[in-house]
């Protein structure tokens, strides 16, 4: 028969038959497939053939077979066969409505061939479709042999596949996890060929990960089934998300698997857990109380902050109208109703506030002082409510007050003392100054210039000075600190009182930047007039220095007459001394003892009031050593006398005139050596301790000692411990010592036992390089 | 120079002091000294000491003396201004100066530390007749160049 002969006009139309999707799902499974496969209408004709099974029959284009019966295309010596088997086939269908059969037919030239085949749809008003699928073995291939390729392993497995899962991807062998098919829809999913999935491990090559070590197989061999969500990789490295599903085939050595991409679903799902979970971890961990209001001001959500500040659990605060629970009061108590609430009506019309100080009250009524912030929440473009953010600022508010008194105590204090202050920013140039110090300065209104101004108020001849030290406080490498006293000059009838006045001004510069950029930025501090002050202290000098020089004065010529006296009495004596009758010559010499002492004492008072004088021009620096050298050398006679000796360990150099050292060491000296006693051999010995930026000396003697209660007294001028009959001496040495040291503003005391001795120790400013 | 030629050259001395028992003092003190002659000659005040030394006026005769005792405390000009003026007049060049002052010793050093008005010897004037006499054989050994630049604390500092 002429294959032309053997076709009628199909009278099944696929689509009156509604096959379409059907069809659609064969066509992409069968595509691939190394085997033959057609769909068949009850007579056995033709509908569908795909690629193989074009190939086997050899045609081009599936055009040619419609309506051909199947059997056409087998070898002739097995065609009657086949059609025997087929029609016996549908009768048997019609009565006993098998699924899947299968029959061998063989011998035949070209091999033995298989047909198996299925039913593929049914429905009662339409015809029986076939599905069959045509194997022509080779001499070589048994029956029972499995076909190495990627189809199923047997025909029964074939109809299995093909009336899978729509999704049916691919199939896999459950012996080694070979894939054995893989259809469209994973060529599609993943980009292999089917070459190159054939025979591939599939978990190795789509890199499957399964979720939380879930283990499919153990599923898949007690219920035959398995469907989860797993991911895997396409062959451009993309990860997908899935939802499979597994079942193995009746003979149990294939898995089917479909596998539905949900990966941009589950993306989504993760991204919004994840916005989620940071949105909610925000709110949990926020160290401000946060509320979601709902459209009518009641409270929607409420974070741990906000019930810990507030003492409200989120399920009491849950539907109640915030206002009502949290604000409704006055800071005085007054009632505050929701209408006149600035927040309230911002949380109904879905306005923005930012920082809104108010007064919210804890459960019991304590109020605190709060900052709000509120904006509206949107959904899906419409308003839904409002986000709350409450700040604590209770805290603030007692530091805003204590700071506002803190100011006014400040405030008071400058004004008391009449202190100007001013405040200059070096980077704009702009100033800004108090009054005092305006009208310390003489300064116009404005704070422009601030610096050429205040420049202009300062006396001329002390210009220089002043700029030196404003220089000096902004030198970048300096601490920034800022003293000036000097002179201003103005014009009377202006701000403040016009002609020459003094004014004192300290400052602190502050820096930004660091090394070479480090410059200053600000110089801020106060200034006032000490104009009387400075008149009141340099009348004070003034006077000081008349009472010093008249005391210098008087001292030195009332020397020249006590010296006369004694000078002309003993120059008598001497002249007429042989003819002075007996008793006589004692009161020549009692009036020269008398005058010789005068004489004494004023020379000592001009030693006393010497100290001051000539301080300037002085050479700054004595060395204890050599100064004690030149006071045993001057007391020589008396040291050799006494039987006394002096012991020192070496002595430092200290911050002094070396007379002063001379002079004050001398007279501790000397009164050491005075006030000995006689049965003991007298010692005496010179030491020096460092205590900080000073020498601590002391000058101790085993002599007389004296009385500790008269520990002071021994210091002061002209006065003495003992009769002049006694011991000998104005009783100022020590006066002197006195003044020397507290000249170098050190400290000067004696301890002393009566009877055993006395320790004399004074402190003296060390000297600050040594020579 | 022998004793015996410096005992028949007298040495001319002019006193410069205001006060008149310390005036006798020194003339004591000096004509103590038997190595040498002296004569004296007296002024009061520094003016007339520059008067003198510079022979103006009344004092046009007066020969340069040999040795000047001066005081530094003087009425209207100062000692120092007297030194001064001897220091800087060439034709006063080798004229031996003592300085012999009621002042401190360290005042004294403070008033004479300048180059300018250095005498060649400072004393304070002692307390007590018998110093005062001794200072005499001291002066003598500074004309002669043998102490040079000495100085003695007298009755304390």
């Amino acid at each position: 028969m002429l294959l032309k002969d053997a076709v009628a006009p199909s009278k099944t139309d696929v689509r009156a038959l509604g096959l379409d999707l059907e069809l659609t799902k064969w066509q992409n499974l069968t595509q691939s497939l190394p085997l033959a496969v057609c769909v068949c209408d009850s007579q056995w004709r033709i509908v569908q053939a795909n690629p193989e099974a074009q190939r086997l029959f050899g045609v081009g284009d599936e055009g040619c077979l419609k309506g051909v019966f199947v059997w056409h295309f087998l070898p002739e010596s097995d065609r009657h066969l086949a059609q025997t088997q087929l029609e016996l086939q549908a009768k048997v269908e019609q009565t006993e409505g098998s699924e899947n059969w299968s029959f061998r037919v063989e011998p035949s030239l070209s091999g033995p061939f298989a047909i198996a085949g299925s039913r593929l749809l049914e429905s009662d008003s339409v015809e029986r479709v076939w599905q069959i699928s045509i194997r022509v073995f080779s001499a070589h291939d048994k029956a029972e042999t499995p076909i190495t390729s990627a189809t199923p392993q047997t025909e029964s497995g074939l109809f299995e596949v093909v009336n899978a899962e729509p999704n049916l991807a691919f199939t896999w062998q459950i012996a080694d996890g070979c894939i054995n098919y893989w259809g469209i829809t994973a060529q599609r999913l993943y980009g292999y060929t089917a070459e190159e999935a054939h025979g591939r491990d599939v978990a190795e090559l789509l890199r499957t990960k399964l979720p939380g070590g879930i283990k499919p197989e153990a599923a898949l061999k007690a219920e035959g089934e398995w469907s989860g969500e797993i991911s895997r990789f396409t062959r451009a490295g993309d990860e997908l998300i899935l939802e499979a599903r597994m079942k193995v085939t009746a003979n149990s050595a294939v898995v089917l698997e479909s596998n539905l991409d949900i990966t941009p679903r589950r993306r989504a799902e993760q991204a919004f857990n994840f916005h989620f979970q940071l949105t909610q971890s925000i709110t949990e961990q926020a160290v401000d109380p946060i509320f979601v209001i709902g459209g009518k001001g009641e409270v929607i959500f409420a974070n741990p902050e906000a019930q810990r500040v507030f003492g409200w659990t989120r399920e009491e605060l849950l539907g109640r109208s915030l206002h009502d629970t949290l604000h409704h009061e006055h800071a005085d108590g007054s009632a505050f109703p929701s209408e006149h609430c600035p927040l309230f009506h911002a949380q109904l019309n879905g306005t923005v506030i930012r920082a809104l100080e108010l007064v919210f009250f804890h459960r019991d009524g304590q109020p605190i002082y709060v900052s709000c912030s509120n904006s509206p929440l949107f959904f899906d473009n419409q308003e839904i409510g409002a986000v709350l953010i409450i700040r604590d600022i209770s805290r603030q508010k007692v530091m805003e007050r204590a700071l506002t008194q803190s100011e006014e105590r400040l405030r008071v204090a400058v004004a008391a003392a009449q202190m100007g202050t001013w405040d200059l920013n070096l980077v704009s140039g702009e100033a800004s100054v108090d009054e005092n110090c305006r009208r310390a300065l003489n300064l116009d209104a404005s704070g422009h210039n601030f610096v050429t101004s205040w420049l202009r108020a300062v006396h001329p001849e002390d210009r220089m000075l002043a700029k030196r030290q404003i220089e000096t406080a902004l030198n970048p490498t300096g601490d920034g600190q800022f003293q000036l006293e000097c002179r201003t000059l103005a014009k009377a009838g202006g701000r403040g009182k016009g002609g020459v006045r003094s004014v004192q001004a300290q400052g602190q510069a502050f820096f930004d930047g660091v090394e070479e950029t480090r410059r200053a930025v600000r110089l801020i501090g106060t200034i006032q007039d000490v104009t009387d002050r400075k008149r009141d202290e340099d009348a004070l000098k003034r006077a000081n220095d008349d009472l010093q020089q008249f005391a210098y004065a008087a001292a030195h010529d009332l020397q020249e007459p006590l010296r006369n006296v004694v000078n002309l009495l003993g120059l008598y004596k001497r002249n007429f001394g042989a003819q002075i009758p007996g008793g006589h010559s004692e009161l020549i010499d009692a009036s020269m003892e008398d005058a010789r002492r005068m004489h004494q004492m004023v020379r000592d008072l001009l030693s006393f009031t010497n100290i001051h004088q000539g301080l300037e021009n002085a050479a700054k620096i004595a060395d204890a050593n050599e100064s004690l050298i030149d006071v045993k050398r001057n007391l020589a006679t008396i040291i050799v006398e006494s039987g006394a000796t002096i012991h020192s360990n070496g002595l430092p150099k200290v911050n002094m005139r070396p007379t002063h050292l001379l002079q004050l060491l001398q007279n501790v000296v000397s009164n050491s050596l005075k006030y000995r006693r006689p049965e003991v051999p007298l010692q005496i010995r010179v030491g020096a301790r460092r205590r900080g930026s000073e020498w601590l000396f002391s000058v101790s003697d085993n002599g007389i000692g004296f009385d500790p209660v008269y520990a002071q007294r021994i210091f002061g001028v002209f006065k003495r411990l003992h009769g002049r009959s006694e011991y000998p001496g104005s009783g100022i040495g020590l006066a002197i010592c006195a003044r020397i040291v507290h000249t170098y503003s050190g400290r000067i005391w004696a301890e002393g036992t009566l009877g055993q001795g006395a320790t004399f120790f004074f402190t003296l400013p060390a000297a600050e390089t040594s020579l | 120079m022998t004793p015996a030629r410096q005992k028949s050259h007298p040495v001319h001395v002019l006193v410069v002091e205001d006060n008149e028992v310390d005036a006798r003092l020194v003339r004591f003190a000096l004509l103590g000294v038997s190595a040498w002659n002296v004569e004296f000659e007296r002024v009061e005040d520094g003016e007339q000491a520059v008067k003198y030394l510079q022979q103006q006026g009344s004092y046009a005769s007066k020969l340069h003396p040999d040795l000047v005792v001066l005081d530094l405390n003087l009425p209207k000009l100062d000692g120092t201004e007297v030194l001064r003026m001897i220091r800087h007049n060439p034709k006063l060049k080798g004229l031996k100066v003592i300085v012999l002052s009621s002042s401190p010793m360290d005042v004294i050093e403070e008033r004479v530390r300048d180059a300018e008005v250095r005498p060649d010897c400072y004393f304070t004037k002692p307390l007590g007749l018998d110093e005062f006499l001794a200072l005499g054989e001291t002066i003598h050994r500074c004309y002669l160049d043998e102490d040079k630049d000495s100085h003695s604390h007298g009755s304390g500092i």
